[in-house]
């Protein structure tokens, strides 16, 4: 993402035009750090689930966004890497909070990589993977052509409303059926059964760790 | 590690969440029982690394656009507070007060006004305590803020929105905010927050309102506490569901 001095001056007055387009651009790169750290372990363990990948993304651009942290950001330094110096502090104070022991290794948390892990989660990726390529082997036509251009070509509603000589209303209603199917398929493949929950409840029940 | 089960009547609205069917108020809803249902919080999980294993992302849109809401709504309450026009930039002195009668005015205050004393902002209307005020906002299910209340006001914010404090302190302190319904649990808002001193700093967090602590008109207490303990100012307004 490039920073303008037109971006830079709107970031800093706080124009929700600029907080948006910061947002954007690097929610995604957080939350997929945030994902592959949890699954190797450490102080980062405990942001599997997605409630807790929200409330530490949401966190950590809350306090990127706060007035005086605005005004000091320069333009200049990798914005990503300053939102993970930010998310590091967000899941420690976390852990501090919950009483919970870090078992963090502060060199390794520093270093953080835009890169995916090979491990646990790779493996739940293809498992979603194989999932959803079932799922699509089974559509018709019609079908097919909207999930192609929506979920593998990335188009957006606008676009694949265009190429498919539908309007906007009409491509989101098909695009709702077809996700209704997509979660028919899930149960029928028993992907919502035999639950194991990740992350912190505030309830906890008795005799678990 | 131990299985567990969505509750059946809540499993029609994740899958509406999916879906895209449920209102913001009804996500916003959801969102509150998540934190506390196990059984729940794992389907919803499933689904949701489904939607973004779909678009290829590692957030769900949905997710990443209801997040950029709340960020907005948010940063919208950090806004600082208008400053007020400067007495020389008004209209009366740029256009109309002759210079002699500003010269007689300043020649007039030095000479009535005592000298400062240790504090650098004191309230208006008398009040020998150090400035202190504090505001609650409620926002709002679409991130708007619906509803604004000063001390000795009401508020009323529904379940799904949230209450947000605002506060203007003198001075650094700590500051506790308990909401007290006639029957039921004393929430606390905050407890020993650190405060620095400013015009209309949001905390920096807000707080959901629910049935359980706020389910009829229910007094909110504001305590502000000085770092050396010294000061001690309360406020009170009053939170309707």
């Amino acid at each position: 993402m490039e920073w303008d001095p037109a971006l830079l001056r709107k970031f800093r007055e706080g124009d929700p035009s600029a907080l948006s387009e910061v947002f954007r651009a690097h929610v995604d790169a957080l939350s997929r750090v945030l994902r592959a750290r949890a699954h190797q372990g450490g102080a980062f363990a405990h942001v599997r689930a997605a409630m807790e990948i929200e409330n530490v993304v949401f966190e950590t651009f809350a306090r990127a966004f706060e007035p005086r942290s605005r005004g000091l950001y320069d333009g200049i330094r990798p914005y990503g890497h300053y939102l993970l110096g930010i998310a590091r502090n967000v899941v420690l104070e976390q852990l501090r909070r919950r009483d919970l022991p870090a078992g963090l290794d502060l060199e390794a948390t520093a270093g953080l990589e835009l890169t995916l892990d090979q491990g646990e989660q790779w493996h739940e990726d293809r498992e979603l993977e194989a999932l959803l390529e079932a799922f699509r082997r089974g559509l018709d036509a019609t079908e097919s052509r909207l999930y192609e251009l929506r979920f593998v070509e990335g188009l957006a509603q606008e676009d694949a409303s265009d190429r498919l000589g539908l309007s906007r209303i009409q491509l989101r209603r098909r695009e709702k059926a077809l996700k209704q199917k997509l979660l028919e398929h899930l149960h029928g493949r028993g992907y919502l059964r035999d639950l194991q929950p990740d992350g912190w409840g505030f309830v906890r029940v008795r005799g678990e760790p | 590690m131990t299985t567990a089960t969505a509750c059946a009547d809540r499993i029609p609205k994740l899958d509406a969440l999916f879906v895209g069917d449920l209102s913001d108020q009804e996500a916003e809803a959801l969102r509150a029982h998540l934190e506390t249902c196990d059984g729940c919080r794992a389907y919803h999980d499933r689904l949701w690394k489904v939607e973004a294993a779909l678009e290829k992302r590692a957030m769900p849109s949905r997710a990443a656009d209801g997040l950029e809401q709340r960020l907005l709504a948010r940063a919208k309450a950090q806004a600082p507070a208008a400053r007020p026009v400067p007495w020389w930039k008004r209209q009366w002195v740029l256009f109309g007060a002759p210079l002699a009668a500003v010269a007689a005015y300043v020649l007039v205050v030095l000479v009535a006004v005592p000298p400062h004393g240790p504090d650098e902002f004191t309230p208006r209307g008398g009040e020998t305590s150090p400035a202190f005020g504090v505001r609650a906002f409620c926002i709002g299910p679409g991130a708007a803020v619906t509803g604004e209340a000063r001390p000795g006001e009401s508020l009323r914010c529904p379940e799904g929105s949230a209450i947000q404090l605002s506060v203007t302190a003198a001075q650094a302190g700590r500051l506790t905010a308990v909401a007290r319904a006639p029957s039921g649990e004393p929430q606390e808002l905050a407890k020993g927050l650190a405060i620095s001193p400013g015009a209309d700093a949001p905390l920096p967090f807000s707080t959901p309102s629910r049935k359980t602590w706020l389910s009829g008109p229910t007094s909110l207490t504001v305590q502000f506490e000085s770092e050396d303990g010294k000061v001690r100012v309360e406020r009170e307004l009053t939170l309707l569901p």
